[in-house]
C-alpha cells in the first residue's frame, strides 16, 4: 500500500542493507533491533549486507526500519 | 451520510481556475508539451517525462495541454499509491476508453490483456504479450485520430501498469501517439524512466511568482516577507500558494514575525495540516479514511466514514477547508502533500482503523483486492482471514500477469501467518513471482527470508533451486551449481525422485562448465535408481550419468547414457525440466537431427503459448546446429528473428548469443558482411556481457567468428580458436582448429587437438566426428592421407553435417590436382562447388571454381544472386507473408504490431517493384 502503511510480522524477514556495512554496526545494530518488543533473533551479516530479523510476536515493520535509518544503516531492499 | 443526490450536486470547479493561476510563467513549458503534440499529430509519436518537484505545477500543465489536444482521443490515468498491489490498475483506467479497438490486435495479445484486466479468469501466460497489446491498442487506436495519453504522478503506477506503459513509451517512432508522465524528483518508486526524455518543471520566476502571491491575498505584502516566501519556495507554485494563505494580515503586511522556516515539501504539508486540525473530529475522520483509501470513490469513502462517526456535516466541513474536492462521483484530496500531511500525521493505530473502515465498506463489493490490502493495514498481527484474503489476492494478481503484486500479496500474508511451514510456502511463492517479474536480487532476499525459519526438508530444496537458479542465470554458474547440489542432497532422503532431477539438473549445469570445489559429485546424492522406477525417473538417472560422463571426458559412458535416456518415450506432462535437458544434451553429442527435431517441438510449444521466453531459447540453440548442418538460410533467419525479438521487448541480455551466431554464419560463408557482423557482435558484448551459464556458448562463438575473418593471419586465427573452451563449439570448430593450427606451424597443437577428437569419435561414434577425424588426419598428411580423405568422405555420407563434407570434397579434390589427377579431381571439386553455392557461402565456392578452373575444367561462372536490399526486418515480415500469413498473424508471431508490418511490407513492395502478396509469393528471392 504506502510507504507507511502499518505492516506488522511474524517470523523471519531479510533486509537487503545499502552496503557496504561498517564492521561497528555488527553488534550495534542487532542490539538496537532486539530492544524492539516481539524480536526474538537478529543477526547481520556484513559481507552480504544482510539483516535477518525474527519476531515472535508481532512487530511493525516500520520500526525496524527506523532502527536501522537511526544507525546509519539504511534498507536497500526489504 | 452524503446520498447519491448530495454527491452529484453541481458545484463550482474551483479546479479550473486554480490550473490557470499556477500556468503562470509556463511558457517554455507549454511549448515543450505543443510540440510533443505536433508530433503525434504528424505520425511520430514521442514520450515525455515532467518531472519536478511536489506542487511544481505538472498536472496543471498536463490539464492544459489535454485541454488543446480536442482534435486528438485523449486518454488519462495516474498512479495512485495505494493501489501499488493492484496489477494494471492504472493501464486499464487510462485504456478503459478504448478496449472496444482490442479486434484490432494480434489475437493472443488482445486475450493477454482481457487476462490482464480481469475480464477473463484466463492466465496471462507471458507478461509481453500485455505490453505488446497496449502499444498495439495505441497504435490501432492512432489510425483513426492521434492519440494523446497522460500519466500523472507516474512514480505511484503500479509495477505492471509501469512496465506496460514504459514498454510503450519506448516504441512510439512512427506512431500518432503522444505519451506524457509525469513524476515527481523525490519518489521514484519502481518507475526506471532511464532514457526517456525529460521536461523539468522547476520553479516560476520571480515575476510570475510576485503575480501567484498578489492573487492570494487582498492586502499589500511587504516586500522582505515576498522575497522570504520566493526563497523558501524556491518559486514552486503550490508553496506560494499555500504558504501565503497560510500567513496571517499581519504577518503579510510584515508586522508580525513569520513562522519557522522548515523545508518546502514539510512546510506545505504543515500548511496542509494546520488546516486539518482546525476541523471538527468527524470531519478530520472523513479525510482520514480519504487519504487512506485514495482512489476517491465516492460511495466508498462515505461507507466507511460513517461507520466512523462521519456524516453530512463532516463532508461539508471538509470540502470547505478547501482539502478535499469532489467532481465526477469522485472524492479526492486537494493535492498529494494533503494526504501525505493527513496519513503520516494519524498514529499506527488510527490508520489501522480508518483501512479496517474501508475494508468493512468494500465487504461484499467486487473490489476484492482492495479489500484484501486494507484488511492487511488493519491487521495487528496473525490472522487466517487476512491471510486468506491476500492468498486469493496473490493469485489473482498471478494470473494477470502482475508477479510484483502476486509477491507482494504472498509476502505480506506470509508476514501474517504464524505456521513456519505455511510462512515458507508462502515466500517460496512470492520469490517465485519476484523471480518472474524480472526481481532477481528481490527473489533471492525472500528466498532467505523462508530459508531462515523453513524446516520442511521438500520446502527447502524448493527455496535452495530458486535461489540457483538466480545466481545460475545473474551472477555465478558455479554457485548456482553449488546451490542444485546443496538442494538435490536436501530433498534426496524424502523424496528421491525429485532430487533425481536436481542432482541432474547439477550434472546438467556441470556439462556447460560450471564447477565447485564445495558441492559433491550429483551422482552420488541419490541412490542407485530401483527396478520399478517411472520412465520419466529413468530418463533422468540417464540423463545424470551422461552428462556426468561428459564432465570426465568420457564419451563412451556419456554417448551411451544420453541415447538411452532419448529412448525412453516421456509424456508431455514430464517435469519441464526434464525436458529441457533432453532437448540440450544433443548438444553434446553434436546429435544436429535429434536436436533440431526437439527443439522444433519446442519451439511449437512456446509459440502456441506465447511464452517470449521460451520461443526465443529455443529459436537461438536450434540455430547452433543448423549451423552445423549447413541449413543456413534458416539459421541466418531462426537468429534474425531472435535478435528482433530481442531488440522488441529489450531482453538486451540475450542479444548476444544470436548474434554471435548470426557472426559465424556470416563467417562461415566468406560473406563480405562478416567483419561488420563481427564488429556488431563485440560492440554489444561490451555493453551487455553475457553473464552467468550463457557465457562459454557466447564466447566460443564469438571466437570462431574472429578467427573466420577474411584475410586473417593464421596465427591470431589460431589465438582465438585456442580461447574456445566449450566442447560443443570445440566440436563444431574441429576442423577449423586443426587445420588453423597446422597453417600457422603448431604442429603439436594440432596433433593434440587430433587427440582430443579422436577420443571424442571414438567414444560417441558419431559420424561427423568420424568424419572431421579422417579429413583432419589427411589434410595434416601422411602415407594414408588418400585411405583418410576416402574414409572421411564414407563418414560423411551418413553425417548430416553438409557444409564439412563439401570442405573435405574440395581438400581431396586439390590433393588430386596437386598429383596431377586432373580428371580426377574434378568430380569432388564440382560437388563442393554446388554445395557451396546452396550453402550460399561466395568465398568457399570461389575457391572450389579456381580449383576446377585448375584442373582443366571451365567452371561455369555461378549465378550472381539478386541481392535484395530488404532490411532484416523487412525480410522477416516478407518471409512469412510468402508462407501465407495475415498481417496481424505475422505481427502476432514476430510480437510487433499490425501497422508496423504494414509499414514493412509496403518497403519490400517498393524495392522489389511488386504491388502484391501474391506477386511477393511468386519471387524467387534470395534465402537470406
Amino acid at each position: 500500500m504506502m510507504r507507511d502503511t502499518p505492516r506488522t510480522f511474524v517470523g523471519s524477514v531479510v533486509f537487503l542493507l545499502q552496503g557496504p556495512v561498517c564492521r561497528h554496526l555488527v553488534e550495534e545494530v542487532p542490539a538496537a533491533i532486539r530492544q524492539l518488543p516481539g524480536i526474538s533473533r537478529c543477526r547481520l551479516d556484513v559481507a552480504e549486507a544482510t539483516l535477518t530479523v525474527t519476531a515472535e510476536s508481532p512487530v511493525d515493520r516500520t520500526d525496524v526500519v527506523a532502527v536501522l535509518d537511526r544507525l546509519g544503516c539504511p534498507v536497500r531492499i526489504g | 451520510m452524503p446520498g447519491p443526490d448530495r454527491l452529484n450536486a453541481p458545484r463550482a470547479a474551483p479546479a479550473l481556475t486554480r490550473v490557470a493561476i499556477v500556468l503562470r510563467g509556463r511558457d517554455h513549458e507549454q511549448a515543450a508539451l505543443r510540440e510533443v503534440l505536433e508530433r503525434a499529430r504528424a505520425g511520430n509519436g514521442a514520450a515525455l517525462l515532467l518531472r519536478g518537484q511536489p506542487g511544481a505545477g505538472k498536472s496543471a500543465l498536463l490539464a492544459d495541454i489535454a485541454a488543446a489536444a480536442d482534435d486528438l482521443t485523449v486518454l488519462r490515468t495516474k498512479g495512485v499509491e495505494s493501489e501499488a498491489p493492484l496489477p494494471f490498475a492504472a493501464l486499464h483506467r487510462l485504456l478503459r476508453p478504448v478496449l472496444s479497438h482490442l479486434d484490432d490486435v494480434p489475437g493472443p495479445q488482445a486475450a493477454a490483456l482481457r487476462s490482464a484486466f480481469g475480464e477473463s479468469t484466463d492466465d496471462v501466460g507471458d507478461r509481453h504479450l500485455v505490453f505488446l497489446a497496449t502499444l498495439n491498442l495505441l497504435s490501432g487506436v492512432a489510425g483513426d485520430r492521434p492519440v494523446l495519453a497522460v500519466v500523472d504522478d507516474a512514480h505511484w503506477l503500479d509495477d505492471a501498469s509501469a512496465a506496460a506503459l514504459l514498454f510503450a513509451a519506448r516504441r512510439l517512432d512512427g506512431e500518432a501517439v503522444a505519451l506524457l508522465f509525469a513524476t515527481r524528483d523525490d519518489e521514484r518508486g519502481s518507475f526506471e524512466t532511464g532514457d526517456l526524455p525529460v521536461l523539468t518543471v522547476a520553479g516560476v520566476d520571480e515575476g510570475a511568482a510576485e503575480a501567484l502571491i498578489a492573487d492570494q491575498v487582498e492586502v499589500a505584502v511587504a516586500p522582505q516577507v515576498r522575497a522570504e516566501l520566493l526563497e523558501v519556495t524556491g518559486g514552486n507554485p503550490l508553496g506560494l500558494l499555500e504558504l501565503t494563505r497560510a500567513l496571517s494580515a499581519a504577518q503579510l503586511s510584515g508586522r508580525d514575525r513569520l513562522p519557522d522556516r522548515l523545508p518546502l515539501t514539510e512546510g506545505v504539508e504543515r500548511a496542509f495540516l494546520d488546516r486539518y486540525r482546525r476541523l471538527p473530529a468527524a470531519a478530520q475522520a472523513l479525510l482520514l479514511v480519504a487519504a487512506a483509501d485514495d482512489s476517491g470513490r465516492a460511495t466508498t469513502i462515505a461507507r466507511a466514514a460513517a461507520s466512523l462517526g462521519a456524516d453530512d456535516g463532516a463532508l461539508d466541513a471538509a470540502e470547505e477547508s478547501g482539502l478535499l474536492e469532489e467532481h465526477d462521483g469522485l472524492l479526492t484530496l486537494r493535492h498529494p502533500l494533503v494526504r501525505s500531511a493527513i496519513y503520516g500525521a494519524a498514529t499506527s493505530s488510527r490508520r489501522r482503523q480508518a483501512h479496517r473502515a474501508l475494508a468493512d465498506a468494500l465487504a461484499g463489493t467486487p473490489e476484492e483486492d482492495r479489500r484484501a490490502w486494507h484488511l492487511a493495514a488493519s491487521a495487528d498481527g496473525p490472522d487466517p482471514e487476512v491471510v486468506a484474503a491476500l492468498d486469493e489476492a496473490a493469485e489473482r494478481a498471478r494470473r494477470r500477469g502482475g508477479h510484483e503484486a502476486a509477491a507482494a500479496a504472498w509476502t505480506r500474508a506470509a508476514e501474517l501467518t504464524v505456521d513456519p511451514q505455511a510462512r515458507a510456502g508462502r515466500l517460496l511463492a512470492a520469490a517465485g513471482s519476484s523471480l518472474a517479474a524480472g526481481r532477481p536480487l528481490e527473489a533471492d532476499r525472500l528466498a532467505r527470508s523462508a530459508l531462515a525459519d523453513a524446516t520442511d526438508p521438500l520446502v527447502r530444496s524448493d527455496l535452495l533451486q530458486l535461489q540457483a537458479q538466480v545466481e545460475w542465470n545473474t551472477r555465478s554458474g558455479d554457485d548456482g551449481y553449488r546451490i542444485v547440489c546443496q538442494a538435490a542432497a536436501t530433498a534426496a532422503p524424502y523424496d528421491p525422485a525429485r532430487a533425481r532431477v536436481l542432482a541432474m539438473l547439477a550434472a546438467s549445469l556441470a556439462s556447460f562448465g560450471a564447477r565447485s570445489a564445495a558441492a559433491p559429485d550429483p551422482t552420488t546424492i541419490v541412490p542407485v535408481l530401483g527396478p520399478d522406477a517411472s520412465p520419466e525417473e529413468q530418463a533422468a538417472d540417464w540423463l545424470l550419468t551422461g552428462f556426468s560422463a561428459v564432465v570426465r571426458d568420457d564419451w563412451a559412458t556419456a554417448a551411451s547414457a544420453l541415447r538411452r535416456a532419448w529412448d525412453i518415450p516421456i509424456g508431455p506432462d514430464a517435469p519441464a525440466v526434464l525436458h529441457h535437458n533432453l532437448a540440450i544434451a544433443t548438444m553434446h553429442l553434436g546429435d544436429d537431427e535429434r536436436a533440431i527435431e526437439l527443439h522444433d517441438l519446442q519451439l511449437q510449444h512456446a509459440r502456441d503459448a506465447g511464452a517470449v521466453n521460451m520461443v526465443e531459447h529455443a529459436l537461438t540453440r536450434g540455430v547452433v546446429f543448423r549451423i552445423a548442418t549447413g541449413a543456413w538460410a534458416e539459421a541466418a533467419a531462426a537468429a534474425q528473428e531472435a535478435v528482433l525479438l530481442d531488440r522488441n521487448l529489450g531482453l538486451d541480455e540475450l542479444v548476444t548469443f544470436p548474434l554471435a551466431e548470426l557472426a559465424v554464419i556470416a563467417a562461415l560463408r566468406g560473406d563480405p558482411q562478416a567483419p561488420a557482423r563481427l564488429q556488431e557482435l563485440e560492440a554489444e558484448l561490451e555493453q551487455h556481457p553475457p553473464r552467468g551459464l550463457g557465457t562459454p556458448i557466447v564466447e566460443g562463438l564469438s571466437h570462431w567468428a574472429a578467427a573466420r575473418q577474411p584475410d586473417i593471419a593464421p596465427a591470431t586465427a589460431l589465438h582465438h580458436l585456442e580461447q574456445i573452451d566449450l566442447p560443443i563449439v570445440r566440436g563444431l570448430s574441429a576442423i577449423d582448429r586443426i587445420e588453423t593450427a597446422a597453417h600457422a606451424g603448431r604442429r603439436e597443437l594440432a596433433e593434440e587437438w587430433l587427440e582430443e577428437l579422436g577420443a571424442f569419435a571414438e567414444g560417441t561414434d558419431m559420424p561427423w566426428a568420424r568424419a572431421a577425424l579422417h579429413h583432419c588426419r589427411a589434410v595434416l598428411g601422411g602415407p594414408d592421407t588418400e585411405e583418410e580423405f576416402r574414409l572421411a568422405l564414407e563418414w560423411h555420407a551418413r553425417s548430416p553435417r553438409v557444409p564439412a563434407r563439401a570442405r573435405t570434397q574440395l581438400a581431396w579434390g586439390e590433393y588430386l590436382r596437386r598429383h596431377r589427377r586432373r580428371t580426377d579431381a574434378r568430380v569432388p571439386l564440382r560437388e563442393a562447388l554446388e554445395t557451396f553455392e546452396t550453402l550460399g557461402a561466395g568465398f568457399w565456392a570461389e575457391r572450389a571454381r579456381q580449383e576446377l578452373r585448375a584442373s582443366g575444367e571451365t567452371a561455369r561462372r555461378g549465378a550472381d544472386l539478386v541481392a535484395n536490399e530488404l532490411t532484416a526486418q523487412e525480410s522477416q515480415v516478407a518471409g512469412l507473408v510468402r508462407q501465407g500469413l495475415s498481417n496481424k498473424d505475422v505481427a502476432a508471431r514476430l510480437f510487433i504490431s499490425p501497422r508496423t508490418v504494414d509499414f514493412h511490407l509496403r518497403n519490400v513492395y517498393t524495392k522489389l517493384g511488386i504491388t502484391s502478396r501474391t506477386e511477393l509469393a511468386a519471387l524467387t528471392l534470395d534465402p537470406t
